[in-house]
């Protein structure tokens, strides 16, 4: 049934297609997190100029469809005259769209950190940058790794919607196999497995992460108390 | 090219964009009480099964949502169906293949709200003399549902969202009745904007309405918290 798999044509069509796929995956997740970390500043923010353009950015974002925010960058844009690659859309929307999850995510475990030690930070006199880097951080971070992976993983599975706008990633692979070639079954077969090795590793990553951080930076109250 | 709002095209193509949308629901009432049903028995049996039930839920839980959606909807429709001798049918296809699909994701929300209860809420049912069922389908459940219906709301508007992509398999749904209009009219920009309204309107509004039961829960917990 596999023996799709002999033809080197496949091989080369499912490996680019795997490669695209990665790295459209990885420079839309850079920039994704770039994106949440600024947003959810912005929406923790006290001034109204920061925080209401950044939660009408989340809503907007999260309440509609990735493929119309695809289409709108990929047609829309042309239609009005400005032209922009496929890939170059497929990246943006996928970046801004999962950006607006993260920007949640990270707002959600800033604000997990208990206010009360931030205050005694400052009442102790460390700076805002040493308040931030000692103690929001290393607690954030244990609290915003995991929803962050699970978000990353869905970032590279929405990534298959780039083959509505023509891009040449593992679904679009997957799809002219099943429809063109006439192989569903082998081609699906492939397919979901490279898509479940991408996924798992990604959860492995992020799970190895967490476990590294843990053991670097103890919980703070474990820590010894810091000499005043 | 002018850049002046094409409302003749809309005006002329609305009763196509709301046949679209008619679909569009008409997918999500299909499918979202078979997800929340299947979705619950899996969430209880990876909570609480058999090990064999137990182990088989957690296989298809994960594999499922390390694959992306599209896959299903052309594996079903091009590859399933017409090996099972069923002429498939673009609407058989999209409500399998979504039903599947968002089950994964409700047995997770469901085996959550599951492990939150707590141990005061598991001996009073036991002390009213139930029977494991009876406990399961009166008192857990319930609860459980109770508990995390912001996060099945949640989950009910990805799958509005993700309804934008039956058009892969011949639906004409929101998404598609909206690329038939431009297709002929080139004004792709506007009638996107319109589609990315109609679904903001319909996603938004759900997500407001779990938001406010979110907090009514909240202070009710609060108090329930104070009285005891």
């Amino acid at each position: 049934m596999l023996d799709i798999l002999l033809s080197e044509r496949v091989q080369q069509a499912f490996l680019s297609g795997w490669g695209m796929t990665l790295k459209i995956s990885a420079l839309s997740s850079v920039l994704a997190m770039g994106i949440g970390f600024l947003m959810a500043f912005c929406r923790i923010s006290r001034i109204a100029w920061l925080s209401v353009p950044a939660t009408v950015y989340v809503e907007v974002f999260r309440n509609t469809p990735l493929l119309i925010q695809l289409y709108l960058y990929y047609r829309g844009l042309q239609s009005i005259g400005i032209l922009l690659s496929p890939e170059a859309c497929g990246v943006l929307a996928l970046a801004l769209y999962t950006g607006a999850y993260i920007t949640e995510v990270f707002r959600s475990g800033i604000l997990a950190v208990p206010k009360e030690q931030l205050e005694t930070g400052v009442a102790m006199g460390l700076s805002r940058f040493s308040v931030y880097r000692l103690i929001l951080v290393p607690q954030a971070v244990q609290i915003i790794l995991p929803p962050l992976g699970n978000q990353l993983i869905s970032l590279m599975k929405n990534s298959s919607l780039l083959a509505f706008i023509t891009v040449s990633e593992l679904f679009l692979v997957i799809y002219k196999g099943s429809v063109d070639a006439f192989r569903p079954v082998e081609y699906v077969a492939i397919g979901a497995g490279l898509y479940m090795i991408t996924s798992l590793s990604i959860a492995a990553a992020i799970h190895g992460l967490d476990r590294w951080l843990k053991r670097a930076e103890p919980p703070l109250n474990m820590k010894e108390p810091v000499a005043l | 090219m002018t850049m002046l709002f094409a409302w003749q095209d809309i005006v002329q193509g609305a009763p196509l964009l709301f046949s679209g949308l008619l679909m569009t629901v008409l997918l999500a009432v299909m499918v979202l009480p078979v997800a929340v049903v299947l979705g619950t028995l899996l969430g209880v049996l990876r909570h609480r099964g058999g090990f064999l039930f137990q182990k088989g839920a957690v296989v298809y839980v994960e594999f499922v949502r390390s694959v992306p959606l599209i896959l299903f909807l052309v594996f079903i429709h091009y590859g399933l169906l017409p090996l099972l001798g069923i002429r498939p049918h673009f609407l058989l296809s999209s409500v399998l293949a979504f039903v599947l699909f968002e089950s994964a994701y409700f047995a997770e929300i469901v085996r959550g709200g599951l492990r939150s209860l707590h141990a005061e809420e598991h001996e009073a049912a036991i002390s009213l003399g139930l029977s494991r069922m009876q406990k399961l389908v009166l008192v857990d459940l319930p609860l459980a549902f109770q508990r995390t219906i912001p996060a099945l709301v949640n989950q009910a508007i990805s799958l509005i969202k993700d309804t934008s992509l039956a058009s892969i398999v011949g639906v004409i749904e929101l998404t598609r009745a909206g690329e038939i209009i431009y297709e002929q009219t080139y004004h792709d920009f506007e009638i996107l904007v319109v589609q990315g309204l109609i679904y903001f309107v319909i996603c938004f509004s759900l997500s407001r309405l779990s938001q406010r039961y979110e907090s009514r829960l909240d202070t009710q917990e609060s108090l329930s918290l104070q009285s005891a």
